[in-house]
């Protein structure tokens, strides 16, 4: 909704300089991969039934990764999620009728599904301090010395784990403060502003962060937002 | 103790072989607050992994899960199981394409539609992405909206005796999207204009009147109001054309 006319009008202008020539083979690739995975799901000797198995994720993450958790949960829920990925190569794909196929789709969907809720509980036990709605039990303060910051986790092809990675949340305008609710206790930042300020951009640019052309609010007239604005009567 | 229900569901997959139209039953133990949405969920992960059905939101917003519940046109999703008898009958929303058991293509009669109504603003004025935008009195925003929040689910049009007579009929979600258009005064469509897009049999004078679709919608749209003053603006555009025609 916001970059949408940020992205058109740079989308329009690329379209008037480039030719209609496209090299597909990279989505050739890909798209033969998923046909091989339909192949494989459909013609395997598998076992596992892949809605007994989205339920099982599930059943993992409600019981240890909701909002109040511990470390001892979130262990658990690591290692059972562990064992689901090692399985979701097993799913087999009961109907085969052609047209659509909820059973197949949900099984392409599998096991992004188990990564996606492994990367979840294992970043959440990393992550040593309560935030916002994320409350760990054994770790009741919110951290701003340590995680004022963003996971960033990727899953490289091929690897038997995620890499996680962290940001800092980017330029603040105010020292985080005590909320005032909630009892929540906090162990402030031990940095100024000006010295967390100072290094968000290169740590970000450093975890591929890409340039931007227009940069947030930059296209917005300037104090619109006032009372007093001379934008505000503007026709 | 948990009634037990049964559900016949009509199943048909027009992409198989020598597959015919036939009626399965299955059965499942009412759970308490349990809703079409998850009980048909629970019948494809359990009993029927094939079974066909749509769902996107699970909250009335998407429009997805319209279908025929013991023979009437609603959302599975905002259906409760309570208030519904032992057995349950499961049919798929007439007038649309059928894709396979209890799914049908709503998007391309409603794209179609669209089309059909030049369902845009028309206006001459051009457009300036910088400018502040135009204000509107809040009383004719309200009735904009009114027509607006229609989710296309297509209940109406399932619901509809001229639909199912006049295929090209517009239906109550037709002469609704219409009636959305001639709210605003953004878009500069007069009554001439109007009255050749709407006031044939296939549009507003097509309605017979039964108001089954005022009945079934299930986001509570003012349809009755919005085919009345439709009905209105076309008598005075008959007036137009009369005058026009050098007749009056």
């Amino acid at each position: 909704v916001v970059a949408g006319m940020v992205v058109g009008r740079k989308v329009a202008a690329y379209a008037k300089t480039a030719e209609l020539n496209a090299n597909v083979s990279l989505a050739e690739t890909f798209a033969k991969e998923q046909v091989d995975k339909i192949d494989h799901l459909l013609n395997n000797s598998g076992t596992e039934n892949v809605f007994a198995l989205k339920d099982e994720i599930g059943q993992l993450l409600t019981a240890h990764a909701h909002i109040f958790r511990t470390g001892e949960g979130l262990e658990k829920a690591v290692k059972g999620l562990k064992a689901i990925l090692g399985r979701v190569n097993n799913v087999k794909v009961s109907s085969t009728a052609p047209g659509m196929n909820p059973e197949l789709s949900q099984a392409l969907r599998i096991e992004g599904m188990a990564k996606q809720a492994y990367i979840i509980a294992k970043g959440a036990l990393l992550r040593t301090e309560s935030r916002g709605a994320h409350t760990r039990e054994d770790y009741p303060a919110r951290d701003d010395k340590n995680w004022l910051n963003r996971t960033l986790a990727s899953w490289p092809a091929g690897a038997d784990e995620p890499e996680f990675n962290y940001e800092p949340v980017g330029p603040l305008d105010l020292p985080p403060g005590d909320r005032g609710y909630g009892g929540g206790q906090m162990i402030p930042m031990d940095l100024s502003l000006e010295e967390y300020n100072a290094k968000v951009d290169a740590a970000q640019k450093a975890l591929g962060k890409q340039a931007t052309s227009e940069p947030i609010g930059v296209s917005l007239p300037k104090e619109a937002w006032r009372e007093e604005s001379p934008y505000k009567d503007a026709k | 103790m948990a009634r037990k229900l049964t559900f016949k569901i009509f199943r048909y997959n027009p992409t198989k072989e020598n597959d015919e139209p036939h009626i399965d039953t299955f059965e499942l133990e009412e759970t308490p607050r349990l809703n079409l949405f998850t009980a048909l969920h629970l019948i494809r992960e359990k009993q029927a992994p094939d079974l066909m059905y749509d769902f996107v939101c699970r909250a009335g917003i998407c429009g997805s899960c319209a279908m025929m519940i013991n023979g009437r046109p609603t959302l599975a999703c905002r259906t409760l199981t309570s208030d519904l008898a032992d057995t349950i009958e499961l049919y798929p929303l007439p007038f649309f394409k059928l894709l396979g058991d209890l799914s049908v293509d709503t998007g391309v009669w409603f794209h179609d539609m669209a089309k059909r109504l030049e369902s845009w603003i028309h206006t001459t004025k051009e457009f300036d992405p910088t400018a502040v935008e135009e204000r509107m009195d809040n009383a004719t925003a309200n009735k904009i909206y009114e027509s607006e929040r229609c989710i296309e689910c297509g209940c109406c049009v399932a619901a509809c005796a001229t639909a199912q007579v006049y295929p090209d009929f517009l239906g109550a979600a037709g002469l609704n999207r219409i009636g959305r258009f001639m709210f605003d005064p953004r878009d500069t469509r007069g009554e001439q204009e109007w009255f050749e897009l709407v006031s044939t049999d296939i549009g507003v004078f097509g309605c017979i009147g039964m108001m089954a679709c005022d009945d079934v919608c299930p986001k509570d749209l003012p349809l009755l109001e919005v085919f009345s003053y439709i009905r209105r603006k076309m008598n005075s555009g008959v007036k137009v054309a009369v005058k026009e025609m050098d007749l009056a």
